[in-house]
């Protein structure tokens, strides 16, 4: 097999076994702080991937996605960096790949990245640009690797959050956490529906995704795909339903990453 | 294909949109002088050339009414069967003649992904290709391709298809500072830090709707803005059926 | 062969040494140094070129002068035939940037510019067989308006051998339908590249190649009037202000 950069190489080695929880396990520890009662709840894990500067790993019903991040480490040379422009701040380069086993409809998904995958991967890097602050990384590239291992629906959203977490654990500075979520509305019908991974939607419906950034108040980006045109106030109403999702994802991550925090840490922090 | 621009540069044309003044002098509202041209391909079942100041975009669309060529063209190509379904209309954009380089690819790979997306409401009775060949560039591409590949459609579809269902068009709405604009020019665009991309129909009804850029927005500025975009989008409709309709 | 050639005319009317309607307007493109578009029966090129500017140090081997790129692209929609599969980049363009290339390189003053680059990109929006003197043609235009010093004008044509007679300027239908044939680019009296398609007798090679030459004269003659009219144009404007 011809060698891939865009896959995670060191996900086979690196992976900590234990630290997923496995189907057949009894009752997931609660430390693991798994919810099985609410199953629209993130599920939050850092550090699987050890080779890299920082991982997350998000699960969200049932769609799994793992985000890896390497750097900042040397740019691209192209012929922009060579005249100097453009090394003022860190350049962002995100691939997202769903899994080859990653759809249960789609069945095996192809290996290289198509349009959807190539357009989530743009999506992806204009939502986590504004968070960031690239300008204190000059001359540098940060590679953000995202891998969906199952897709059950709202992946971006999911994504999104996924990525967010990488970023924090590979210690980047940021302006604020990222969240997303994700709105679908079948053919025909008239409310939009908070989409869980829980595969119900089987594509055929339009959908909104909305990253928010809840301490300073502003979306960081925002996708629209409709199955049949809508209205322009039904699309800012779908927008209004996103938020409040973004911000419980935000309060929950928050407390993920200060629970990861050691005790002295924490204590520090609120003092 | 990002232009080259100096810190005091940025910051003039910066300083400038503020003060609603654009460094060619338009209005933060207006676009420029653009020339459509029909018909130039004789091969093609209808064509258009739009030239939206120096960005020029050709557009060819194709119907295909032998399903066997078609389906033989998907089969060749794995990760076009995915695009296929999504919709009879096909897009597929050249940028080569700006170049060669990564950069170029890049903006052929973001303007494809854009402008299909834009087509996947559309249902036609025969696969549809729609080839866009960019001949010059100096921003907002995604406008100018679908004025060109709205006014080559308007052509090729029949004429029951086109009253059954609207044809959508991209207004890009860039924010710089606290000012909206549209239209931005090469320069204008290595300034903005966020824009929302606008599909509508002719009906004023959303098709496609995409933040991009490294920016944030605010939530009511970010509804400003696709409410600017649905408006130039409709006056963008009215002056292409105009055009249209004059050399039918 | 009969229907290649019926009671002395060709399918698209025209006798066997009669070229198609050529047509070229230069500075087409207001970004480039220099641009042209030919129209050329139903075929329709774009020749746009970009320098002479400083090469890339990668380029430049120490015995070269200058750099000539050439990029040729053929878009998926551009033949009359159904749609093309999608791609980018195949062998055969290659192989006509690089037979464009060649033909430039004799014509193209180098040593005046030296350590530099000129770039070329030909587009076919449509193409209608003599692909390749076609674009030789656009991009000697195209060079002429970007003021890159040639030794003459280069004018290129693709001729054929049918039923003992050579037919100027093949069309794709009497491309495809596999005649003898041979592209040449002249410089005045002088052939600068002369490429052979298909299987040709060396009989025939002789009276195709008097037949080209003569015909290229014609075309050097046609699109300099193209020119002149083009500049024309220019000084008139340039008086006016």
């Amino acid at each position: 097999m011809p060698l891939d950069r865009y896959r995670n190489t060191a996900l086979v080695d690196g992976i900590d076994v234990r630290a997923l929880p496995l189907a057949g396990d009894s009752p997931a520890p609660a430390s693991q702080g798994k919810q099985q009662q609410q199953q629209q709840q993130h599920w939050f894990q850092r550090r699987l991937v050890q080779d890299t500067v920082g991982s997350g790993y998000v699960e969200f019903g049932d769609t799994k996605v793992l985000c890896s991040v390497h750097g900042p480490m040397e740019p691209k040379r192209s012929v922009l960096t060579d005249a100097g422009a453009e090394q003022s701040r860190a350049q962002l380069q995100v691939y997202y790949k769903l899994a080859p086993f990653a759809s249960h409809q789609a069945g095996r998904v192809s290996y290289l990245p198509d349009e959807t995958e190539r357009r989530a991967a743009s999506f992806l890097q204009d939502t986590l640009a504004p968070s960031l602050r690239l300008d204190r990384l000059p001359k540098s590239r940060i590679e953000l690797h995202c891998l969906v291992l199952e897709d059950a629906g709202c992946c971006l959203a999911t994504a999104v959050n996924c990525a967010c977490l990488a970023l924090v654990d590979a210690g980047l500075e940021m302006y604020d956490l990222v969240t997303a979520a994700t709105v679908c509305r079948p053919v025909g019908a008239t409310d939009w529906q908070l989409e869980v991974g829980d595969g119900s939607n089987s594509g055929g419906s339009s959908s909104v995704t909305l990253a928010y950034m809840r301490s300073l108040r502003q979306v960081a980006g925002m996708l629209v795909e409709a199955a049949e045109p809508l209205q322009p106030r039904e699309v800012s109403a779908a927008c209004r339903i996103c938020e409040d999702p973004c911000k419980m994802t935000h309060s929950s991550l928050r407390q993920f990453l200060l629970d990861c925090l050691p005790a002295d840490d924490r204590t520090a922090k609120i003092a | 294909t990002r232009q080259l621009l100096s810190e005091p540069e940025r910051q003039y044309i910066f300083d400038s949109v503020q003060d609603a003044v654009r460094i060619d002098g338009r209005q933060c509202l207006a676009y420029r002088q653009a020339a459509l041209r029909l018909d130039l391909l004789c091969y093609a079942t209808a064509s258009a050339q739009v030239s939206l100041g120096e960005t020029d975009v050709l557009v060819s669309v194709r119907e295909e009414d032998n399903p066997g060529a078609t389906a033989q063209q998907q089969g060749s190509t794995g990760s076009s069967a995915s695009s296929s379904s999504s919709g009879p209309v096909s897009v597929w954009v050249d940028c080569s003649c700006l170049g060669s380089g990564p950069e170029q690819q890049q903006l052929a790979d973001e303007a494809q992904a854009h402008l299909s997306s834009l087509y996947r409401c559309l249902r036609t009775p025969t696969p549809v290709f729609v080839d866009i060949l960019l001949l010059g560039y100096d921003g907002d591409l995604l406008d100018a391709a679908s004025i060109a590949a709205s006014a080559a459609l308007m052509r090729a579809l029949p004429a029951s298809l086109l009253s059954a269902q609207a044809l959508p068009l991209f207004a890009t709405v860039h924010r710089i500072g606290s000012q909206q604009i549209v239209d931005a020019n090469q320069l204008e665009e290595s300034c903005s830090m966020a824009r929302v991309t606008v599909g509508v129909d002719s009906n004023g009804r959303l098709v496609a709707c995409q933040t991009c850029g490294e920016g944030s927005l605010q939530f009511e500025s970010m509804t400003e803005m696709i409410e600017t975009g649905v408006r130039k989008a409709m006056m963008l409709h009215d002056s292409v059926a105009k055009l249209v309709a004059r050399v039918l | 062969m009969t229907d290649i050639l019926l009671n002395g005319r060709r399918v698209d009317g025209r006798r066997p040494n009669e070229h198609r309607l050529l047509r070229a307007q230069l500075g087409t493109q207001p970004q480039a140094d220099g641009s042209a578009l030919l129209e050329h029966g139903n075929s329709r090129l774009l020749a746009t070129v970009h320098g002479p500017a400083q090469a890339r140090a990668a380029d430049l081997s120490p015995e070269e002068d200058c750099v000539l790129r050439v990029l040729y692209n053929k878009p998926p929609f551009a033949s009359m035939t159904e749609r093309r599969r999608r791609g980018r980049g195949d062998r055969k363009q290659d192989e006509t940037a690089l037979l464009i290339e060649e033909a430039l390189g004799g014509v193209v003053l180098k040593q005046l510019y030296r350590r530099s680059q000129i770039e070329i990109r030909v587009q076919v929006l449509q193409s209608d067989g003599s692909e390749l003197s076609a674009a030789i043609n656009a991009v000697s235009l195209a060079l002429m308006d970007a003021g890159v010093a040639m030794r003459g004008h280069l004018a290129a044509v693709t001729v054929g051998y049918c039923d003992q007679a050579p037919l100027v300027d093949l069309n794709s239908y009497e491309q495809s339908a596999g005649l003898p044939s041979l592209t040449v680019a002249c410089v005045g009296q002088r052939v600068l590249h002369a490429s052979v398609g298909a299987r040709l007798h060396s009989q025939q090679l002789d009276p195709l190649l008097a037949c080209a030459s003569r015909a290229c004269a014609c075309v050097a003659n046609q699109l300099g009037q193209d020119v002149k009219a083009h500049l024309l144009a220019a000084c008139c404007f340039q008086s006016a202000a």
